[in-house]
């Protein structure tokens, strides 16, 4: 006894326990107790480990009486490495602490389980997957026998290798009727391929049966997800396909995910089940498939999880002739293609008021402090500037550049106001100004900045302006330096610090929704934080840090695009171009 | 709003409007503050000055002091001057009041110390 008390208590097992019930104080804010508790955790196995509720149940059926086994309950948090049991006494958590700590090995492995005593357990099962469905989102169970369930999957051949079979990088795909473009994700209406086999027939009687749509379905795309296979949440493109989308389930079961903005619903697919998905389901919520082994469902009995095995899906869909009607423009491709209007001037200051000038406004206590640091290749440029010269930031935020170099005069302005009065704070001379029209006198200043300014502006002829703008206030030979954005956020394969500073304020920022109709009658991409851009005219997530999404215009630049601009304006010449961060800099000077 | 700042700004961008300067001020709240004096900074910053407006500037909102109308030829080694040019251009804060366009009369509030610069769509 004395021995295994030792081992018990040994420092390893100390060590896992220690580190468990901090992460479990993190995670939870549930503490851990010294003395014994009803509640234990069982700090290393959990559904993400691929402990199952059952196997949990047997181990305190083999310890526990049958007559006390039924006070006990388990909670089996999704996504965690770590599970709990409520053992009614603490005398029950007592004996299975006593048999199980450090001593039973887990299933399959040589380690045995460490346990805790905790001071409550959680309750986060209970709102877990009892979302509403999405609306438009109907399941009929058994859609097909178990017969038909075989004979179609003995129909397929996965061996030959023409062209409407493909290996994705997640699955395998095979198409009948018209072959989808995972290219540009569209389908070419002119071009059929092989037809739906006529021994599926029976499948479309029984879709008109069912009321699921009124279409004559003719196009067909077979999945075959293995175990740890998925696809990405994606909303099917709404011009290839008309309005329902079904989908057959067939082998494993297997959890869908749905999501739209903040709201998620997880969708249980049991083998031979016909998931329908139409209006709302089809054209707003994005779907898709977790790579894993193992799906987390519920039971009667609560939460576990389920290995996969393979499963095959038929997706029956209706190819559309003409552009999408829904009326979701904000996620459709045929709006977009049609509808969007394009920027152009009438728009521009509106569009520019709306989401850059207001949105500092809102932002600008937490934006400011985030601004502190300069960064060093504009410190070295305004360590260039001769002793008395006259120094203009345009755009200069909180004056975080304003801060140095006491031997020159320094004037800061900027359009957001907010901005400027914590520069009032600081002491610093500054002006509400627009960067298109500076009240400055031309040929005055020796010095000018403009940083992370000029991206803000949404057509090419405003930028320009602005440009020409810091041109004509500069003295012949004075120099000023611009920052913006650029598109390329990687550089020799090197990710930039916006890439590698992923924050969890980022990861919070909701990205499904990935274009916005603006009032303007403007669609633009919503890009998502920390990844690099794939347009150039985007409206980025700023998720204010006392509450509060916000999207701001950027118009990001591509390599050489920023000295083009540069060099055609008259009376300047572009001294040096380089890439900084994420950004592409010029410095210009004044002929 | 100091008047080294005041020095600088127009209100040419305005439609019609050619020059733009100088802005006339309606200074309805002052405030004077100290500023370390460094007499070879002041040197370097008085030719980049427009002395006249400078001097009409402190002279309308009763600062002026005894600055001389036009500017002194030996200011670089004048000390005593060059502490009355700090004073003015450094220790005047024009907090509250309002910027004049010389040609059309538009005016440009100054809030806080801050001057609103920014000019209406059909202005410019």
């Amino acid at each position: 006894m004395a021995s295994r008390q030792t081992y018990k208590n040994d420092n390893k097992s100390l060590r896992k326990q220690k580190r468990a019930q901090h992460r479990l104080v993190r995670d939870l804010n549930i503490k851990a107790s010294d003395l014994p508790t009803r509640f234990l955790m069982v700090c290393n196995a959990g559904l993400v480990t691929g402990f199952k509720r059952e196997t949990l149940e047997d181990i305190v059926a083999d310890i526990l009486p049958v007559c006390k086994l039924s006070e006990c309950s388990f909670v089996m948090p999704p996504g965690k490495s770590y599970c709990f049991l409520d053992m009614a006494t603490t005398q029950n958590s007592k004996i299975v602490y006593e048999k199980v700590h450090g001593c039973m090995k887990l299933p399959g492995k040589t380690t045995p389980f460490y346990l805790s005593y905790v001071e409550s357990v959680p309750t986060i099962e209970d709102d877990y997957m009892n979302a509403a469905l999405p609306p438009g989102l109907k399941l009929i169970e058994e859609f097909v026998s178990e017969e038909e369930e075989a004979s179609l999957l003995n129909s397929l051949n996965w061996n030959h290798n023409d062209k409407t079979s493909s290996e994705l990088k997640l699955r395998q795909v095979q198409h009948f009727g018209f072959e989808f473009q995972y290219n540009t994700n569209l389908v070419d209406p002119e071009q059929p391929i092989e037809a739906i086999p006529k021994s599926y027939n029976y499948l479309q009687k029984r879709f008109e049966e069912h009321n699921c749509g009124h279409y004559k379905y003719d196009q067909l795309t077979v999945n075959k997800y293995m175990p740890g296979q998925g696809i990405p949440t994606h909303i099917d493109t709404h011009s290839p396909f008309e309005d329902t989308i079904l989908s057959l389930s067939l082998g494993s079961a297997c959890v869908m995910n749905f999501k739209n903005g903040d709201k998620k619903t997880t969708v249980f697919l049991p083998p031979r089940s016909l998931l329908i998905m139409s209006g709302e389901a089809r054209y707003v919520w994005s779907h898709g498939i977790c790579r894993r082994h193992n799906d987390v469902i519920k039971t009667e009995n609560g939460i576990t999880i389920r290995p996969r095995t393979t499963r095959t899906s038929f997706t029956f869909r209706k190819v559309r002739r003409g552009d999408c009607q829904c009326v979701f423009p904000e996620f459709c491709d045929s709006k977009r293609k049609n509808g969007a209007q394009k920027i152009n001037e009438n728009i521009a200051p509106s569009l520019e008021e709306c989401y850059v000038h207001q949105v500092y406004e809102e932002i600008s206590d937490h934006f400011s402090e985030t601004r502190h640091k300069q960064w060093p290749n504009v410190s070295k440029f305004l360590d260039t500037i001769e002793k008395g010269g006259l120094l203009l930031d345009v755009g200069c935020g909180n004056g975080k550049y304003l801060a140095g170099r006491p031997d020159i005069i320094k004037v800061g302005c900027d359009r957001s106001n907010c901005l400027l009065e914590v520069c009032r704070m600081r002491s610093f001379e500054v002006y509400l100004s627009d960067c298109l029209y500076l009240p400055c006198k031309d040929n005055l200043v020796d010095a000018a900045l403009s940083i992370a300014v000029i991206h803000h502006l949404s057509t090419e002829s405003r930028r320009k302006r602005a440009i020409e703008e810091l041109v004509r206030i500069l003295r012949p030979g004075g120099r000023c330096l611009i920052y913006v954005w650029a598109k390329e956020q990687r550089r020799q394969s090197v990710p930039s610090t916006y890439l590698k500073f992923s924050t969890s304020r980022d990861k919070n920022i909701e990205t499904t929704k990935c274009h916005k109709e603006t009032a303007h009658g403007v669609i633009l991409p919503i890009h998502e934080n920390r990844t690099e851009f794939v347009h150039g005219d985007v409206l980025v997530p700023w998720k204010r840090k006392d509450g509060g999404n916000f999207l701001r215009f950027y118009h990001v630049f591509q390599e050489g695009e920023l000295v083009e601009l540069c060099q055609s304006i008259a009376d300047a010449k572009v001294c040096d171009v380089y890439y900084d961060q994420g950004n592409w800099c010029v410095i210009l000077e004044k002929i | 709003m100091k008047l080294l700042t005041h020095n600088m700004l127009t209100s040419k961008c305005l439609k019609g409007v050619t020059v733009g300067y100088p802005l006339g001020i309606v200074a309805k709240d002052i405030k004077l503050c100290v500023v370390d004096f460094n007499s070879e900074f002041i040197a370097r910053i008085i030719p980049k000055l427009d002395w006249a407006t400078l001097w009409k500037a402190a002279d309308s909102i009763g600062h002026v002091g005894e600055l001389p109308q036009t500017l002194i030829q030996d200011f670089e080694t004048n000390e005593e001057f060059l502490k009355k040019v700090h004073h003015v251009l450094l220790e005047v804060d024009v907090i509250n009041g309002d910027l004049l366009c010389p040609e059309s009369g538009r005016k440009f509030p100054i809030n806080d110390g801050i001057p609103n610069m920014l000019l209406n769509e059909d202005e410019v």
